[in-house]
């Protein structure tokens, strides 16, 4: 693993050693780290990312993965009209060991030295290596702009709802791990119609975004939920420093079949050195009038600039399912480095306790992500 | 009378230190006047246009003092927060504003371009360009 680990890391740095060769060498390309290719006469920019994580918890589980490496190509193609495609290849390579119950595996003899070793009610998946180098599409659209208070989108794109969900993806993210508010009440991804924009009053100091799908996803691997009905929006105002959203939707989930119903309500705060963010986010099943169909959670994270390129973050969550009457409070602490600014290295350490079974899981993680 | 002839000599001597940034615009711009605000949401890429007009705002380069001073009193960012913006705008598919070397070469950029909109200090202004917005600033 070790030995494919630095093949990984030469060919990043024979990557940046080969580019600004090529850019003295051929004044039609320029390169700027982080800002990727551009060639002289072409409208479209050729960039991209990577990024890499470890995680262990104290049940002794761990995962490395290349989580991500995404070719990314945009530009202008008229005064109107944008492109954007995102094409990545997810879980580049994964290797992990896992700690699933006993209970539902008895017949697995395999598995007898591992039991020994460890709790009776436990076993080790033993350690699972996968290398994926398939791409697929994470985004592509194209973008009309009719003027500043109406814009079209159609194709797949970052679903616009939240503060952490148009940032979800990792050189932008402040820390590796994502809160549930992010991730459980609304697909990440949509494939549809996007109308945007600043709403015509008040000195363009508001800005909606409303959309509707009612197709597959162009390639669902991206999306934390899978959907092919799904319908909503969100109202942005900033006031001074503040910047205040409301959202509102609804969708089909496709492996539950159900249809879900969410609404959200975020808070930014931005002040010299310090951000703070809040999210709050309620879902409900639509068919359902049942009182204990619903969920419930919010992150409250404050990102403070101790000094040049280093942010400490302090994140508190909550979540709550009335369903299975379970009751998550999370609690992270991070630090984020970014040695140059397109690459950033994440460290954190998270306290996960289920009110309900009386555990605490604590998950330590690092991550490099680097744009380029 | 010797206290208003003490508040003129302070005015003019305060104002002596007192630096404006002009934001300057194309003569055929479709607008005289520009807020803050606007100008902050034009350089951030926000705002993209004026009564249908594509706006093409440029930069000074990041050493420059006076888009230092910009970015301060204007955009109320500093270097890293910037960088961090471009950063999350960049993997959304929008590039900053274009960087040119001077503020000669600012001038020069938003008289030919229709939608150009750029900032310089007073003395560099000519007749071939509207000012939008006066910003004294004081340090």
């Amino acid at each position: 693993m070790l030995f494919k680990f630095k093949i990984v890391i030469f060919l990043f740095f024979l990557f940046f050693i080969f580019i600004p060769a090529q850019t003295k060498a051929e004044s039609l390309i320029s390169y700027q780290f982080g800002r990727g290719i551009k060639f002289k006469n072409c409208p479209l920019r050729f960039g991209g990312y990577f990024a890499l994580k470890y995680e262990s918890t104290d049940k002794d589980e761990y995962e490395f993965n290349i989580e991500d490496a995404a070719i990314l190509i945009y530009g202008n193609l008229t005064d109107r009209t944008r492109f954007l495609s995102e094409i990545g290849a997810k879980e580049l390579y994964v290797k992990k060991r896992e700690l699933e119950d006993d209970e539902d595996d008895d017949d697995d003899d395999d598995d007898d030295e591992y039991e020994d070793e460890y709790d009776d009610d436990d076993i080790y998946i033993e350690e699972e290596k996968k290398l994926n180098i398939k791409p697929k599409i994470e985004r592509l659209y194209l973008d009309y702009l009719i003027n500043d208070y109406l814009k079209i989108r159609i194709g797949q794109f970052i679903t616009p709802i939240g503060l952490w969900n148009p940032i979800h993806l990792p050189p932008l993210k402040w820390t590796l791990i994502d809160p549930i508010t992010a991730i459980k009440f609304f697909p990440r991804l949509t494939t549809g119609l996007q109308v945007f924009g600043f709403l015509p009053f008040q000195n363009d100091s508001w800005e909606y975004a409303f959309f509707i799908q009612k197709t597959n996803n162009i390639n669902d691997v991206y999306d934390n939920l899978k959907t092919d009905d799904f319908i909503g929006g969100e109202i942005r105002k900033y006031i001074g420093n503040f910047r205040l959203n409301l959202s509102l939707g609804k969708f089909k989930d496709k492996q539950i079949e159900k249809r879900l119903n969410f609404a959200g309500l975020s808070i930014d705060f931005l002040y010299r050195r310090l951000e703070i963010m809040f999210e709050y986010m309620y879902g409900k099943e639509e068919e359902t009038n049942h009182s204990n169909a619903n969920r419930s959670s919010y992150y409250i994270q404050g990102i403070y600039r101790v000094f040049s390129k280093n942010y400490l973050i302090l994140r508190k969550e909550y979540f709550k399912e009335v369903y299975n009457s379970s009751k998550i409070n999370v609690y992270l602490i991070g630090w984020n480095y970014r040695p140059l600014y397109p690459i950033s290295l994440k460290l954190e350490v998270m306290w996960q306790k289920d009110d309900v079974i009386q555990e605490t899981k604590r998950e330590i993680a690092f991550s490099l992500a680097v744009l380029f | 009378m010797l206290k208003k002839i003490l508040l003129v000599i302070f005015l003019i001597w305060y104002g002596s230190f007192a630096e404006e940034i002009l934001i300057i615009g194309n003569k055929n711009l479709p607008v005289d006047k520009l807020s803050i605000y606007e100008v902050r949401l034009i350089f951030l890429k926000k705002k993209l246009f004026i009564k249908n007009v594509k706006l093409v705002p440029v930069n000074l380069s990041p050493f420059n003092p006076l888009r230092k001073k910009f970015n301060k009193y204007i955009l109320g960012m500093d270097k890293e927060q910037l960088i961090l913006y471009w950063n999350t705008m960049y993997l959304n598919g929008i590039d900053p504003p274009i960087v040119l070397s001077s503020q000669r070469a600012v001038i020069k950029f938003v008289s030919k371009v229709k939608g150009g909109i750029g900032y310089i200090s007073p003395k560099y202004l000519n007749n071939n360009v509207k000012v939008l917005l006066r910003v004294k600033i004081d340090e």
